[in-house]
């Protein structure tokens, strides 16, 4: 079976125990302000352009008329013609074997740390039946599995995948409905329903929050209640993926916020009795 | 003033009285009548701050001298600084000089050379030469002490009777250290008399010392500092070896405050000296774990001080404590580039598939830089000549023909155009690699031959074992181990265009050999599509597996090739991969290559890692790249350097990661893993102010060095080093 992922990310180390390889699948049904991966929103395959390595060199319009206009397919020939990386296509077919094979290259790695592969996304379980044959492969071959989902998605998506996993990461990023929908476009009911089943569930769950202040820091303490008795982790907005925005041509609406610094981290973690790892950003 | 006075070594030598002497011994004789005249003569002094007297860092005030790197030795600023002071002997001096000059070692073996070979040298192919680092078996000496030695050499003098002129010599020199140390002695006890408090407590101490060492065994830590200060820096200061196992056992019952103290004076004099190479921890026969309190002191007093001298070289394996690792990731955190990391599972069955038993290859440490030696007992640990991987393979694609002096130096492999398959590009790159290998193994076991005959070593003959007991010099076959080393660099860089050409030329056929040979002559000016595309294609360090193979295949012809050819000193030779400071030198010595390098760009792999920026897929694929290819064919040092910021190595997570990292990397079968801490943008800050950043530290290939003293193309090639995301 094939599915959309726009990137592999080998040697992770901040989703899910030891060193994993995380793999991103495109295609998101949240508009989280503060998204930093703004390409994996788009299920469709999507061309990123880089303009402060462009050197306007003139070879991608040499061999495409349509590049920068709205017919533009993400072909990806002016990306293969660009000698400066600044034209980059994000979004690739990729079958479950191709995926289970990058990820076994690094499994010795796993054994040593403890750590697996983390499907994370975008939304993963926008394609329940995909990323169940994903699991499924790397758990016969002893893998520890990982899911990094934002739960609003049908129960049923959860039971597809849950047979084949170790470990759920399930973001929650609000509780107050209004400030769901105004933080992420979309109400949190359906997510709530299913952080409570997941509860109930028999495998590990971790609830996690990224804290943006001004959005959310202030609802903290109540998810930390909601989550109770699970583990509750923190983790802190950071901004590095502004420029991808530019480069999909995409507005950024938290440009005036700071990422919150250690301290403030730190504290509200000790508060709300949640786990935080500095990631040094 | 006297000339004996200021070359005092030249003429012990001249003055030796060799009537008694068999001719065959005659130069040891001489060398072991220099070292002691030296002894009776050198300006001595003591400064109570240090702690412990020793000549420590004379040698560049030594005229004429036998130096432990290049034998018979004469350094002309030495020798000009002299005429200055006294200007009334230049001429005596003149005539001292030019009177040793036929017997300087390295006029000797340079001499030995043919033209072809200087040749090959002067555009970098290759090199080979002799002399090197030597590891004395500091332990046994500390613990049967100079008298101990002497019983030694009565012991076997009456086995091979024959020699007595040898042994004659050895006594000789045996008698120079303990000259030093009874000279040493009524220094102190002439200073102590207007001595201040403080200064009187120190010199009593070493008053003290030096009536039971050399010649028994210290009876405590400071004794044993005083000893190692001592012997160590007795002829001309070089590797410390195995610290921790030759002076373990007095640290283990000393005072905790003292001997730390001790141990910081001691760490102190290492570093003003440059001492190379450090070594601590160890596994025994049975991988019995030997790390001590000592080992742990000497990474916390590394931690303390930050100093970039000595290497500290941490050996680990499956039973090594959580602790030593622990330890060793929280000393490399601190951004000094050390403890260079070993693993004891690679290097020792390497050593044993040597001929070395299991005994004696548990005992290797580092010497210099990343030459593996056994400590005390062999004489292995030097480089014996270098080959450039690249220039075969340009001498390859070019039938000979060097690209930057345009010579025809290399073998006549054919016009490359011809090659129908990627096979028999490749047959010729590994004819091209072998010819050069066999030059380095001539050039350098003539070297070694000429070192033997007139550079014997009678110091190291005593403190290295199997000299004594076979009646052999060090130079001379003498120690238990002569096996040699000899260093690569390039494997990369060669594997990066050999897979572009076989892709582009011989599987796709997009492009012939032809076109790829006129765009490399013209630097690829005016083929922009041919520059991308064999630039762009698959490089090593990112786990993929064609390049990968190529990398493995080469290294393994290489290796292996080597492994056959004996030593003059009677071992193997061995390879290793570390590419020091010199990778801008190699790199800027070839023309234009496949894998998109330019004429004019020296950047070049450093050592077994990817080439520098073209590592893009994260630690985990460099560290599968690399061990796609038989690290347990390197007996000497195959260093893989991984830089990582300081920032992301600062967290605990950082730390347990990197723990789990190298432990992979070990248990996969690495040999090495040398890290450097930083970020790329402290280094761009750093280049750009560099009295900002005097201390900062990096580690260049096998030594750690202040990056704000490298020259502006290694400082601008460490930058460029992928920087590994944690």
């Amino acid at each position: 079976m094939d599915g959309r992922v726009f990137d592999i990310q080998r040697f992770s180390i901040y989703d899910g125990p030891g060193i994993r390889t995380n793999v991103f699948f495109k295609g998101c049904n949240l508009r989280c302000l503060w998204c930093h991966n703004p390409e994996s929103q788009s299920a469709k395959r999507q061309l990123l352009f880089y303009k402060n390595k462009c050197v306007g060199c003139g070879k991608c319009a040499e061999i495409c008329n349509k590049t920068f206009t709205a017919e533009c397919v993400a072909c990806g020939r002016c990306a293969k013609v660009c000698a400066h990386g600044a034209r980059k296509i994000s979004g690739d077919i990729m079958s479950a074997d191709e995926i289970v094979e990058a990820v076994l290259r690094d499994a010795e790695f796993y054994k040593t740390s403890g750590g697996g592969v983390t499907l994370s996304g975008g939304e993963p379980l926008l394609q329940p039946e995909f990323a169940a044959e994903v699991l499924k492969k790397c758990k016969e071959n002893g893998i520890h599995t990982a899911i990094e989902t934002a739960a609003d998605v049908p129960w049923t998506s959860f039971e597809a995948v849950l047979p084949y996993l170790n470990l759920v990461l399930c973001d929650i990023k609000a509780m107050d409905e209004e400030n769901h929908i105004k933080c992420t476009g979309f109400s949190n009911k359906r997510i709530l329903e299913n952080a409570e089943e997941l509860k109930r569930s028999v495998v590990k769950v971790v609830f996690r929050t990224p804290v943006v202040p001004g959005y959310n820091d202030c609802e903290v303490e109540k998810i930390a209640k909601f989550c109770s008795p699970c583990e509750y982790e923190l983790l802190a907005y950071h901004r590095t993926g502004c420029g991808k925005y530019e480069a999909l041509n995409m507005s950024y609406a938290l440009e005036n916020i700071e990422a919150p610094n250690r301290e403030f981290m730190e504290k509200l973690a000790e508060k709300t009795n949640a786990i935080y790892n500095y990631t040094g950003i | 003033m006297d000339i004996k006075m200021i070359e005092p070594f030249a003429f012990g030598f001249k003055e030796a009285d060799v009537s008694d002497v068999s001719p065959e011994y005659e130069r040891n004789y001489r060398i072991a009548c220099g070292m002691k005249r030296q002894a009776e003569v050198i300006e001595l002094s003591i400064d109570p701050k240090d702690w412990f007297a020793g000549p420590g860092c004379t040698y560049p005030n030594l005229g004429i001298h036998y130096s432990r790197g290049s034998g018979m030795f004469y350094p002309p600023d030495v020798r000009d600084a002299q005429k200055e002071r006294f200007p009334e002997l230049a001429n005596e001096i003149d005539e001292l000089y030019a009177e040793f000059e036929p017997i300087r070692t390295h006029a000797l073996t340079g001499g030995s050379f043919t033209e072809h070979q200087h040749q090959l040298r002067s555009i970098n192919a290759c090199w080979g030469e002799g002399g090197g680092h030597a590891n004395p078996d500091y332990e046994m000496l500390l613990r049967i002490g100079t008298d101990g030695i002497r019983e030694k050499i009565n012991l076997f003098r009456k086995i091979h009777t024959e020699k007595k002129s040898f042994y004659d010599s050895l006594e000789i020199a045996l008698s120079s250290i303990e000259i030093l140390a009874d000279r040493y002695k009524a220094i102190a006890e002439k200073m102590i008399e207007n001595a201040d408090k403080d200064d009187k407590a120190v010199l009593s101490r070493i008053i003290s010392a030096f009536e039971v060492v050399p010649r028994k065994q210290p009876r405590n830590f400071f004794e044993a500092c005083q000893f190692f200060w001592l012997a160590y820096s007795f002829i001309e200061n070089d590797s410390p070896g195995l610290f921790d196992y030759a002076m373990g056992a007095y640290y283990e019952n000393d005072d905790p405050e003292d001997r730390y103290e001790c141990l910081k004076k001691l760490w102190h004099l290492f570093h003003r000296c440059r001492a190379w190479n450090l070594c601590i921890g160890r596994s025994d026969e049975f991988w019995n774990d030997k790390s001590c309190e000592l080992t742990f002191d000497v990474l916390r007093v590394a931690r303390e001080l930050h100093y970039n001298t000595p290497n500290i070289t941490m050996r680990l394996h499956r039973n090594s404590p959580e602790r030593a690792w622990r330890e060793a990731a929280q000393t490399i955190a601190t951004g000094i580039g050390m403890p260079a990391i070993y693993n004891d599972e690679c290097v020792c069955p390497a050593l044993e598939a040597l001929g070395i038993p299991a005994s004696d290859a548990h005992l290797y440490c580092m010497n210099g830089c990343n030459q593996i030696d056994i400590f005390g007992k062999s004489h292995m640990g030097l480089e014996d000549g270098e080959v450039s991987v690249i220039k075969a393979l340009e001498f390859a694609l070019f039938d000979g023909e060097c690209q930057k002096s345009f010579k025809k130096l290399g073998l006549a492999t054919g016009n490359a155009e011809d090659f129908k398959t990627f096979d028999e590009l490749l047959e010729a790159y590994k004819a091209q690699v072998e010819y050069l290998a066999d030059n380095v193994i001539d050039m350098s076991n003539k070297c070694q031959k000429i070192f033997a005959e007139e550079a014997p070593n009678p110091w190291h003959s005593l403190v290295i074992q199997g000299c004594i007991e076979k009646g052999m010099d060090y130079k001379n076959h003498g120690p238990y181990y002569g096996h040699g080393q000899i260093l690569t660099e390039g494997l990369p860089d060669t594997a990066d265009s050999l897979a572009a050409i076989k892709h582009y030329v011989y599987d796709t056929e997009k492009y012939t050999m032809a076109q790829l040979l006129e765009a490399l002559k013209k630097d690829f000016d005016g083929y922009d599509e041919l520059y991308r595309d064999f630039s762009s294609y698959h490089k090593f360090g990112n786990d993929i597996d064609d390049v990968d193979k190529i990398y493995s295949d080469i290294t393994d012809h290489l290796y292996r090739y080597v492994r056959t050819r004996d030593t003059f000193r009677g071992g193997k030779f061995g390879m290793g991969c570390s590419t020091f400071q010199r990778a801008a030198r190699y790199g800027g010595s070839v023309g234009a290559l496949p894998n998109g390098k330019r004429r004019d760009d020296t950047t070049l792999a450093d050592s077994i890692g990817a080439v520098p920026g073209c590592d893009t897929k994260g630690p985990t694929a460099l560290l599968n790249s690399v061990l796609k290819a038989n690290q347990y064919l390197a007996t000497s040092g195959n260093v893989l350097q991984m830089k990582f910021s300081k920032q992301q190595f600062n967290t605990e997570r950082g730390i347990a990661t990197f723990i789990a990292l190298a432990k992979t990397y070990f248990r996969m079968g690495g040999q090495t893993l040398q890290v450097n801490v930083l970020s790329a943008e402290e280094l761009k800050e750093a280049k750009k102010n560099p009295e900002l950043y005097k201390g900062l530290i990096v580690r260049v290939g096998g030594y750690s060095t202040y990056f704000v003293e490298l020259e502006e193309g290694l400082q601008d090639n460490i930058i460029k080093r992928t920087e590994q995301a944690m």
